[in-house]
């Protein structure tokens, strides 16, 4: 568990001990921004970062008279997210106005879905196999935002009326890490379905997550927080972390836990209680009499089911059973559309010149090294398949070993050039002249007389390094089996002198 | 008798960001109750509804709009004449949070 | 050259296409007039002859591009006051209230359009009980409308300014809005004809809201055949709103002469004939009644039980959704903020709204609060909602059994004497017990006139049809206008 928190616990309540004694208790609940042409009740652009209310028109400005008008596109993105988790649609749900007063909210409500969302009882598996429930999701229109000055806020309303989903997970998540793969699943699910860019650090993705914490064995909920707009995976965790911690040093101390809203502070890593929050405010729900019902009709439903693309956890399991990868190397991969897309794309182009498993290795390492350093994007295709597959076919072949291919594809992404030009440039083919590697074999242990009798006595580990420095003398040319098997031969020579 | 109280009076103009006089909350006190009494009558009227029947889920479908982006232009006028402005934001008391 | 002074709309558009009246002179003749005689009255929120007589000029070039293409014009050269309630880009749209004293609209209401496409010149900005909310026009911070007829007498609301020139003859049509009978209460109250579509027939985009599934824009008119005209313009599917019926509206101008009344099946609700209603309108509303019987129309008597739970039922949902409608005037981005040094958020709200917001408009919004808080929407609102579904089916099940239209006073009582009502907001809500039913069951109803009462006040007669009927309806008010024409056209001595 992640012991690097800034938390100063008075109880000396390790996470260990701590997880003896009481259970915690997470709910997320996840805003995620649909990524339509046009806002949800009207025409208006959804563009991030436009100039301060550049995209609004009077529907989304809240002026007189203006009334709203379904937008259908985040209708079917909607049912994917839905089908997507498992979730029951519901044939016919209502919109319905949640009314409090703020700046960013221009008509004094938000259309959102109170008591009859349009679908329920989803669920997500984690990675531990653990099911989590979600227990509903429904269509809303986002609020504007505001920025604040010293003296005065701003309120710029482009982002008023973005379509959300908001998805609510029942309180069964136990950790921190759990609601860290939840939200990383249902992020991936977002993005595989292409209804969202899922990207917190934006806003198209936030959580809030509600805290709690009981006694190890009871059945009855303690009193939760709230902790609001954690804008990354990482923040998400040691906020929860963070607050896990406070509630139980209060418990221990035998106070109580306030029902509160908070804000994770990143810097000092610690939540702090949102001032002007009122204890459960009031927003007399009523149905919004400008629009009808949301009708999901079977047909519609099922259109929307044909398009759906394979899922993550779909994908995953195809790839250990089709390609033989390893659990964690599936998930990896699966993590986004475009890499297991990208990884099947290497797979086909090598043509069995590698192993599927070889080629994951590739990826998982080099490559996802490369594009994070290099903060690569999907779109901007950095390093071809076409040339990529070239370089993993030529060490299928044998004409260049593991070790010089890794350089090779070092110099690839540097300079744009392909892998036999680099190869031929820089005399990089692989040496198997079993001759020459015996005779550099011969002069490695005349210059290291002891690692040899170490060898011989039992001390196998030195092999190792024995190859190494053959390895090294050839600047990584010869290839590594037939050095293995000739370092083996020669120190196995029963010419041994007495 | 569904008399509202000096303080249910007080709770709801503050639910509609109102501010009353103390005159006014009398005056809104003595007319909520009375109209409200006057409500009551409801009570007396049978229902023959099903439990389970909701008025919203009896109206028709809504209509959907096809997802295409359209300019308006209406944020100039809009911002010339709002109360107060600054760059193209709307300017408001700092917001405390 | 004939002058446009008392000509019904329809004749002032054939003339105008066919050159024989020139619009200009349309114009500047009702833009004297208005200028002479809207402070007599108080009918207008804002009037002003140039701005007018400059956006005249403007559909005049429009009118004279279409005559020379043929292009017939419906409306051509005809003069509309609109209700304060209604934007018209450019122009001040206040709703009668302080809040928006100073709010100009930044779009037209989708009806504007549709007036300025067929030709109409836009006559100014009557006045109204703000926010539409009042059955006497006196709410209005503009001072209230006086009635024509006797201007000690109200002249009803909320669209007593549209009634009133409509009678007094400063404009042959006016936009208003009826949620609860702002239409035709006033008709009723000034001798006019006024027509409240059925709910959906005629778009809201552009009709500042107050109770959203209630609200219908309709329109003052002396001649029935006015009333068609106008209505078959403004109605049809409108995308911006989401409630506009979305099937092609049947016309009611092409047929309106058509048949008789032979045949026509009246109902009358025997609930509303008994205690309440004034002695002299009841004597000239059953006179009405033989006249129609006279002109073929069998009369019937029905009961509607759940009729009297009206009153209730539309005050808890009118002002729900009002309450929730006017939580958008915040004063942040539109409309009076009173913001002094200092102040936090929370005042800059409550200050603005409270100075903004008359004291009947706050008394609703404070209800509709009340009846959607925490605790009483199951037992007010919830159950409001079901009463009107109660009332509907029982609106409906009387047409089901072959009755054509259901006939009732417009109003309890004539115009009443200002101030008589004010400080008893109940006594005033009652008035509307007759109108309520048609917006709760969303079915299309008018008020024409029927004579007058003792004092010289008009009484007025309320006709309902079934939902998408207009023609009906229409048709059967002309007919009986056709034979009792004086009624109509009597006019007030200003």
């Amino acid at each position: 568990m992640n012991s690097k928190t800034s938390h100063n616990s008075t109880s000396d309540l390790g996470f260990e001990g701590l997880l003896n004694r009481y259970e915690p208790v997470i709910g997320l609940e996840v805003h995620c921004q649909l990524k339509t042409e046009s806002k949800l009740f009207c025409a208006c652009k959804t563009n991030f970062g436009a100039l301060a209310n550049q995209n609004t028109c009077p529907v989304c400005l809240g002026l007189p008279g203006v009334l709203p008008v379904l937008n259908h596109q985040a209708v079917d993105y909607a049912i994917a997210m839905a089908l997507a988790v498992g979730a029951v649609i519901r044939e016919k749900s209502v919109f319905a106005r949640k009314q409090y007063f703020y700046p960013d909210l221009p008509k004094g409500y938000q259309i959102t879905q109170y008591d009859l969302p349009y679908c329920e009882a989803g669920r997500l598996r984690l990675d531990t196999g653990k099911e989590i429930v979600i227990q509903r999701i429904h269509m809303e229109e986002d609020a504007g935002k505001s920025i604040h000055g010293d003296n005065a806020s701003y309120v710029d309303l482009n982002r008023a009326g973005i379509p959300l989903l908001e998805i609510v997970s029942a309180p069964e998540l136990s950790g921190p890490q759990e609601a860290y793969d939840y939200l990383k699943k249902l992020r991936a699910i977002a993005r595989y379905l292409d209804i969202s860019d899922g990207n917190l650090e934006e806003g198209s993705f936030r959580c809030d997550a509600n805290v709690s914490l009981r006694p190890l064995g009871s059945q009855a909920f303690g009193v939760r927080t709230e902790i609001k707009n954690l804008n990354s995976f990482k923040n998400v965790e040691r906020a929860i972390t963070y607050e896990i911690f406070r509630q139980a040093d209060i418990l221990e101390s035998g106070g109580l836990v306030k029902q509160v809203t908070l804000l994770f502070d990143a810097a000092s890593g610690r939540t702090q209680v949102m001032r002007s929050k009122e204890d459960s405010p009031d927003y007399r729900y009523v149905p919004d009499p400008d629009l009808g019902l949301l009708y999901l009709s079977q047909e519609r439903v099922a259109q929307v089911k044909s398009r759906i693309p394979e899922l993550p956890e779909g994908k995953s399991l195809r790839f250990q059973t089709e390609f033989g990868l390893t659990e964690a190397d599936a998930r990896q991969l699966t993590e986004e559309k475009e890499l297991a897309a990208y990884f099947e794309a290497l797979v086909a182009a090598v043509q069995g010149k590698v192993t599927a498993k070889i080629v994951a290795n590739w990826i998982l390492s080099e490559y996802l090294r490369e594009h994070n350093t290099r903060h690569w994007t999907w779109g901007q295709q950095d390093l071809s398949v076409e040339a990529f597959a070239e370089l993993l076919g030529l060490l299928g072949d044998g004409t260049i070993s593991g070790k010089i291919a890794k350089s090779v594809f070092e110099e690839m992404v540097e300079s744009g050039a392909r892998a036999p030009a680099i190869i031929h440039s820089k005399g990089l083919v692989q040496i198997t002249d079993k001759d020459e590697i015996k005779a550099m074999v011969q002069r490695v242990l005349e210059a290291y007389p002891e690692q040899i009798e170490q060898y011989r006595s039992g001390k196998h580990k030195v092999f190792g390094f024995l190859v190494g420095q053959v390895l090294k003398a050839s600047q990584g040319r010869y290839n590594p089996g037939l050095v293995n098997d000739c370092l083996k031969e020669a120190l196995h020579e029963p010419a041994k002198k007495d | 008798m569904s008399q509202i109280d000096r303080q249910t009076v007080e709770k709801i103009a503050g639910l509609a960001s109102l501010k009353l006089s103390e005159e006014e909350v009398l005056y809104y006190q003595d007319q909520l109750s009375r109209i409200l009494d006057y409500m009551d009558q409801l009570k007396a009227f049978p229902d023959g509804l099903p439990a389970t029947w909701r008025a919203e889920l009896e109206q028709a479908e809504t209509p959907e709009r096809p997802d295409r982006a359209e300019p308006s232009h209406v944020i100039e006028k809009v911002l010339q004449s709002a109360p107060r402005v600054v760059g193209t934001a709307f300017q408001v008391p700092r917001i405390i949070e | 050259m004939r002058e446009p002074f008392q000509l019904p709309a329809r004749e002032i558009a054939r003339l105008t296409m066919d050159g024989s009246l020139k619009p200009e002179d349309t114009a500047n003749f009702y833009a004297r007039r208005t200028e002479d005689l809207h402070q007599v009255c108080n009918t207008h929120t804002l009037w002003d002859k140039d701005a007018v007589l400059n956006e005249a000029e403007k559909q005049i070039d429009y009118i004279q591009a279409a005559r020379y293409a043929h292009k017939s014009l419906p409306l051509a050269g005809v003069p509309i006051a609109i209700k304060d309630n209604i934007m018209v880009e450019g122009q001040m749209a206040t709703c009668g209230s302080r809040f928006l004293r100073n709010h100009r609209s930044a779009y037209d209401a989708t009806v504007i359009q549709k007036l300025k496409a067929a030709g109409a010149f836009l006559f100014g900005r009557t006045n109204m009980d703000e926010f539409a909310m009042g059955s006497s026009n006196e709410n209005s911070s503009y001072g209230p409308v006086l009635n024509p007829w006797n201007r000690r007498h109200v002249a009803g609301g909320s669209s007593g300014g549209s009634a009133a020139v409509v009678a007094a003859d400063m404009v042959p049509l006016a936009l208003g809005s009826d949620t609860g009978g702002s239409i035709r209460q006033p008709a009723s109250f000034c001798g006019v004809l006024g027509l409240k579509p059925t709910y959906g027939a005629v778009s809201r985009y552009g009709l500042i809201a107050y109770g959203s599934s209630l609200d219908q824009i309709g329109h003052f008119a002396r001649r029935v055949e006015d009333l068609a005209l106008l209505f078959d313009v403004l109605a049809g599917p409108d995308h911006l709103d989401s409630t506009s019926h979305r099937g092609a509206p049947t016309p009611t101008l092409p047929t309106l002469a058509q048949g008789s009344l032979l045949g026509t099946k009246i109902a009358l609700v025997r609930d509303f004939l008994g205690e309440g209603l004034d002695g002299e309108v009841r004597a000239h509303f059953e006179a009405a009644m033989a006249r129609y019987r006279e002109l073929g129309a069998e009369l019937v008597e029905v009961n509607l039980p759940h009729i009297k739970a009206s009153i209730p039922v539309y005050y808890i949902i009118a002002t729900a959704e009002a309450s929730t409608n006017l939580a958008r005037f915040d004063g942040i981005r539109y409309g009076v903020r009173v913001q002094k040094p200092g102040q936090n958020l929370r005042e800059v709200y409550t200050q603005s709204r409270s100075e903004g917001f008359g004291r009947e408009v706050k008394q609703r919004i404070m209800l509709g609060t009340y009846v959607l808080s925490a605790g009483y929407y199951d037992a007010y609102y919830a159950q409001a909602a079901r009463m009107r579904e109660l009332i509907k089916r029982e609106l409906n099940a009387v047409f089901a059994s072959g009755v054509h239209l259901i006939a009732t006073p417009t109003a309890p009582t004539t115009a009443f004497e200002l101030g008589q009502k004010t400080h008893d907001s109940l006594a005033m809500y009652l008035g509307d017990i007759y109108t309520i039913a048609a917006n709760l069951a969303g079915i299309p109803a008018l008020s024409h006139p029927i004579g007058f009462d003792g004092k010289g006040l008009p009484i007025g007669l309320q006709l309902m049809a079934p939902a998408f009927q207009e023609a009906t309806l229409l048709r059967s008010a002309y007919h009986y206008e056709q034979q009792n024409q004086p009624q109509f056209d009597k006019r007030p001595r200003i």
